[in-house]
């Protein structure tokens, strides 16, 4: 009988194959989707809330509104991450588990414990990246107002097209999932999004 | 100890190669059979991999998995079965020739 064969001869997949395969097996694709757009809309209706907040109240200073949308899309990240790694972890945790009891054996190291936690690890990045991103992406406007680019007024219009273009491309990205009417799903979330403006310049007026 | 040395030098089971195996394994549904018996078609020594399904659970899939090759590693074959979070029930056919 040949020499009983080391470990490296038990062939293994390339990374991106290995990523492929853990996705498929956790199917952490359809929640990471729902973390995806769920934060985005979070992300992208806070920062509208300060954009028109401070509109209201007659910020001037962009460095103001920069450093308040700075540290929201850090806290909204942070808080992203470790809510969805913790509650992430625990629901993969008990699947695992749950299998292990049907299978009556230990899943450690098996495959299937790996794309649990590559899984956990994606939805956490997802649910923490999102908002932080988009928070990021419409400040934009603000740190080309502190560089002298644009006025002040229109960093502000800026911004808020950019929110709400954002509001309106993630309903239309969740009708294209759901294969109905993109655009019926885009001007709901607009429509959100206007609701959410009003209400923060009626206070701002207070 | 005479008997260990013996059958190291005279072991005529050293040219005995395994070339079919059927493999009763119980494994998680989330494990689809394509991926599992491209990793067990892709081992030295493996030349051909037929998996059917024979119960299906809430959870688990208990499949046949029939292997044959010119020279089968049976603790690769193990270890590849149980990297996919799969077991192994039985072992249900072999056939080996020199």
């Amino acid at each position: 009988m040949e020499e009983i064969k080391s470990k490296d001869e038990i062939p293994t997949p390339g990374f991106l194959d290995r990523i492929r395969l853990y996705v498929k097996i956790s199917e952490v694709s359809e929640v990471a989707r729902r973390y995806f757009v769920m934060n985005a809309f979070d992300g992208a209706m806070t920062m509208l809330g300060v954009v028109i907040g401070s509109f209201s109240v007659g910020i001037k200073d962009p460095r103001l509104i920069l450093s308040v949308s700075i540290s929201a899309s850090l806290a909204m990240g942070v808080s992203g991450f470790v809510g969805a790694f913790i509650t992430e972890r625990a629901e993969r945790v008990k699947r695992v588990k749950e299998l292990e009891r049907a299978m009556l054996t230990n899943l450690n190291g098996s495959i299937i414990y790996k794309a649990s936690l590559f899984a956990t690890f994606l939805s956490a990045v997802v649910d923490g990246g999102s908002p932080a991103l988009v928070s990021l992406v419409s400040s934009i406007p603000f740190i080309l107002a502190i560089f002298g680019f644009i006025d002040m007024l229109s960093s502000y219009i800026g911004s808020i097209v950019i929110v709400l273009t954002i509001l309106m491309l993630l309903g239309v990205y969740l009708g294209k999932i759901s294969r109905e009417n993109s655009l019926k799903y885009g001007v709901i979330m607009l429509i959100s999004g206007i609701i959410v403006s009003l209400f923060s310049s009626i206070i701002g007026k207070i | 100890m005479f008997i260990a040395s013996y059958s190291k030098k005279h072991d005529v089971r050293h040219n005995v190669y395994i070339q079919r195996m059927v493999i009763d394994v119980l494994k998680p549904r989330e494990v689809d059979i394509i991926e599992f018996s491209k990793a067990l078609g892709s081992v030295d020594g493996i030349n051909e991999v037929t998996t059917s399904v024979t119960e299906v659970d809430v959870k688990t899939e208990t499949v046949k998995v029939t292997v044959k090759g010119s020279n089968i590693d049976f603790n690769i074959v193990m270890k590849v079965i149980e990297g996919y979070g799969a077991v192994i029930r039985s072992i249900d056919e072999v056939s080996v020739s020199k």
